[in-house]
């Protein structure tokens, strides 16, 4: 398991954690029912703040990529397919309207935004 | 169980009163006491270490009053104060065999791996050392009696970037056990932030706030605005506030924040430096 | 405790190692000279060794170790009492070493205890002004203390002869109300430095 803070970074701390997090989850880096460090002990060994981390974990447990068992710690939840699919759709989503918030600032229509994404995709096959 | 309470704490003195603070530390919690110079840090941690006598109110550390469970209560708490005032005929070696005489728990082997860990000299006189290398011998000091909380007065103050990180990376450590926690008083923040669980800030000796420090994130935000914009604004939301000629920036509630109008996040320092202005202008 | 005996045992090897010399010298002179400076000689240690202690204090009065101190587990009873026993410690130290001068001179003892008790009444009267109102204004007060010491001593000179005429076994009840006073001394400055603001 790799992570990094960035104190550079705008994004809060507690997110870059979860989104590495569910990178990692996400890419099979992490296995199903693997078990995390602790809360405590991730904190101390990034320097930050138990809340933040806790906050972290939370949100993941929310949004379904680990699961708790008392006594025991957390563990990386089963991937279900359609929550990936949901948060990369998301993510797509978010990138598509950046673009296109972009290309109304400089008078770019939605067709040749259009052809610009077919153009893109062609050439990457 | 809290590692420290503070209830209605107060501390008079001729034109300046401290107080009254109510603040709350849990163990496993580290807490960041922030403050100008003269804003009272130093004297909120004397009265916890009932070094000076308090006019109101109850310190409680890990549910005892302070004044029935010191001295020896004082086991359980290491203290880096300020300023560091050991003997300056005293080499480190001889620091350590004095704390051997005081603290019942001394722990001489972990005090050896502090000094080799500092690379502070043994035989050095304390005059001749550094004010980091002093502010390093209190820290191994306060770290080696098997304290539960420590409480350190600008430990960071006098330190190299390197050191810093240093001691940084020891308080953290120091609350990976949960039953155990971390008082800090400091006027700069920035290498501090990230290690806070919860933060308090302390003004003209009055609590300005204490909250968990994502929520302060959460809470408050910076809004940078052309003057025009700004004077749309509810002057009550605002809460500081710092102008150019060229725009406002403005500290407000997120939730106070017009619509569409853009909230930046805020550090914690830029948090307390614009809270303090908003607090004069009012 | 004993920690703060050991951290006054270092502070007196590195600074008042001039004391030592001074008072071994005197010592000698005293137990040696001739009768009509032996008074001087004679008051003179016990007038410096009366004054160790309360620049011990002076010293964690400008090292802010007093300030320290109170962060650790020892209670301020505790600092006190540490020093008056330093004191009764550094006043039989002197005695017996100028007893050892006075046999090795086979001087005989008389005046001994006179000196053990002027070491102890000088601290017995310093101390307590020193634990309330801080070194500074206690040293002022040691002028005043010395200056009066000094006409004693002038005057005892004068009138009797102490250094021949006190003898050693007489002097014992002295010597034990000298500690008696001592004691009140020390009570006295455990309560007067509970009440001060460090």
């Amino acid at each position: 398991m790799n992570l990094w803070i960035d104190n550079k970074s705008s994004a809060p701390i507690y997110e870059q954690i979860a989104t590495q997090l569910k990178t990692q989850i996400i890419s099979g880096a992490l296995r199903e029912d693997e078990l995390l460090p602790s809360i405590r002990s991730l904190a101390k060994d990034l320097r930050i703040s138990v809340i933040t981390t806790k906050r972290a974990y939370d949100e993941l447990e929310r949004e379904g990529f680990l699961y708790t068992v008392a006594g025991k710690g957390c563990f990386v939840a089963a991937k279900n397919v359609e929550l990936l699919r949901e948060e990369n759709l998301k993510a797509i989503e978010e990138h598509l309207a950046a673009a296109a918030q972009l290309a109304a600032s400089c008078n770019v229509s939605t067709a040749e935004l259009a052809e610009m994404l077919r153009l893109l995709t062609e050439g990457e096959r | 169980m809290n590692a420290l309470e503070l209830k209605q704490l107060e501390k008079r003195y001729d034109g300046f009163t401290l107080g009254p603070l109510d603040l709350t530390l849990p163990s496993g919690a580290i807490l960041g006491l922030i403050g100008e110079n003269g804003a009272g840090k130093t004297t909120t941690i004397k009265l916890i270490l009932d070094m000076i006598r308090r006019d109101g109110g109850a310190v409680r550390l890990f549910g005892k009053d302070n004044r029935e469970s010191f001295p020896l209560g004082k086991e359980d708490v290491g203290v880096v104060l300020d300023e560091v005032s050991f003997s300056e005929c005293l080499t480190a070696a001889e620091v350590g065999k004095i704390m051997r005489g005081v603290f019942r728990n001394w722990d001489a082997a972990a005090f050896e791996g502090y000094l080799r860990r500092f690379d502070l000299p043994e035989k050095k006189r304390f005059k001749e050392f550094s004010l980091g290398m002093k502010k390093k011998l209190g820290i191994a000091v306060a770290l080696s009696h098997r304290a539960k909380l420590l409480i350190l007065d600008e430990p960071t103050g006098g330190l190299d970037p390197v050191a810093r990180d240093e001691v940084v990376g020891i308080f953290s450590e120091f609350t990976r056990d949960a039953s155990r926690a971390v008082l800090i008083s400091s006027h700069i923040v920035s290498d501090l932030e990230k290690l806070c669980d919860y933060i308090a800030f302390l003004h003209k000796g009055k609590l300005m706030l204490c909250e968990e420090k994502d929520r302060l994130y959460e809470e408050y935000g910076v809004l940078r605005c052309a003057r025009e914009d700004f004077a749309a604004i509810d002057p009550a939301a605002v809460l500081g506030k710092r102008e150019t000629p060229y725009g406002v920036e403005a500290l407000l509630r997120r939730e106070d924040a017009p619509r569409g109008m853009d909230v930046g996040r805020v550090d914690i320092e830029e948090l307390f430096v614009l809270m303090a202005r908003g607090g004069e202008g009012k | 405790m004993k920690g703060l005996l050991l951290k006054d045992w270092y502070l007196i090897l590195r600074y008042q190692r001039a004391f030592l010399i001074v008072v071994v010298a005197f010592s000698i002179g005293s137990a040696t000279a001739g009768k009509a400076v032996s008074a001087f000689f004679a008051f003179y240690p016990c007038l410096m060794t009366g004054l160790m202690v309360p620049s011990l204090i002076a010293y964690d009065e400008k090292e802010k170790w007093n300030v320290y101190a109170q962060t650790l587990p020892l209670t301020r009873t505790q600092y006190v009492t540490g020093k008056y026993l330093m004191g009764l410690c550094i006043a039989a130290a002197m005695t017996v070493l100028c007893a050892l001068i006075m046999l090795v001179d086979r001087a005989g003892l008389s005046g001994l205890s006179i000196r053990f008790v002027a070491c102890l009444v000088m601290q017995a009267l310093l101390l307590p002004f020193q634990l309330w109102l801080g070194a500074e204004k206690g040293r002022l007060l040691y002028g005043v203390v010395a200056g009066v010491f000094a006409v004693l001593a002038v005057g005892g000179w004068m009138s009797v002869d102490l250094g021949g005429d006190m003898p050693a076994v007489g002097g014992i009840p002295l010597a034990l109300a000298a500690i008696v006073l001592y004691i009140a001394s020390w009570r006295l400055s455990v309560a007067l430095y509970q009440k001060r603001e460090l």
